[in-house]
């Protein structure tokens, strides 16, 4: 062995020292450190497991968030399309209402129109009528004599004669 | 105050022939100034003014025709009476 360059009191020295360090770290640090080690894992493990947890929580958060996206949007649609359809419906009614006034306009203006087309033909048959008498008037005026003013006369009276009788003024 | 009942009685007379004379009178209007024969042939014309007493008034706007007025009545003879008339017929006609 000393040949080998090996120091037997050495070795053994050596030996013992492990043997003494084993010992020592069997009995007074292995447990605390493997305690620490499994505790160490179980963190790790449980810490995975919340994670994983986690996860599956954002997961279903999202596939609700999704789901409500497109509920909401569904929603949204059908409000929009209601809205278009109400619209329309109240657009036509609009439309309908205003034609009738319209025509209501008309009938009235047509109406009114003729009204007074027919009392403007009447008071330019009026007008005429007093002019004729002014005219006719003014020509027998200045046309008749005495004599023939006495002629018309008696043949007024002479017509009349029968059928005058005295009203009241 | 008291009234002699005679007094009364001719006071009333006096009134009824006022009276009578009023109804009496007869105002013919005509367009020229008429003279008394033209009066009597109106008078020998028309009944209604036979016994009347006749005045006459001239209104140059009747044209020709007469008037003839009693009381508050009058008969319209008028030429423009007779013109009204007929604007009036040609208007309702019309």
């Amino acid at each position: 062995m000393e040949n080998l360059g090996i120091d037997s009191k050495l070795l053994i020295a050596q030996l013992i020292n492990f043997a003494l360090f084993f010992f020592i770290f069997k009995k007074y640090l292995a447990k605390p450190f493997l305690k620490f080690i499994r505790e160490e894992k179980q963190s790790t493990e449980d810490r995975e497991k919340l994670l994983g947890k986690a996860k599956v929580m954002e997961e279903k958060l999202k596939e609700n968030e999704k789901t409500m996206r497109a509920s909401l949007k569904k929603e949204s649609d059908a409000q929009i399309l209601e809205a278009k359809e109400s619209a329309q419906k109240v657009k036509a009614q609009l439309l309908e209402e205003a034609k009738k006034e319209i025509e209501d306009l008309k009938t009235r203006a047509k109406k009114q129109l003729a009204q007074e087309h027919a009392e403007m033909q009447s008071e330019a048959k009026q007008k005429i009528s007093d002019l004729s008498f002014l005219i006719v008037n003014s020509a027998l005026k200045s046309v008749l004599t005495t004599e023939m003013k006495k002629k018309i006369s008696d043949s007024i009276v002479t017509n009349s004669a029968k059928s005058v009788s005295f009203d009241e003024n | 105050m008291k009234i002699n009942s005679l007094m009364k009685d001719e006071l009333k007379k006096h009134f009824l022939e006022k009276i009578k004379e009023k109804n009496d009178e007869v105002t013919i209007v005509s367009a020229y100034s008429l003279s008394k024969s033209e009066i009597d042939d109106l008078k020998s014309t028309l009944p209604e003014i036979k016994s009347a007493k006749v005045n006459n008034e001239v209104d140059e706007t009747l044209i020709a025709g007469y008037i003839i007025r009693k009381g508050s009545k009058m008969i319209d003879l008028s030429l423009q009476q007779q013109l009204r008339k007929l604007q009036q017929q040609s208007h309702e006609a019309v």
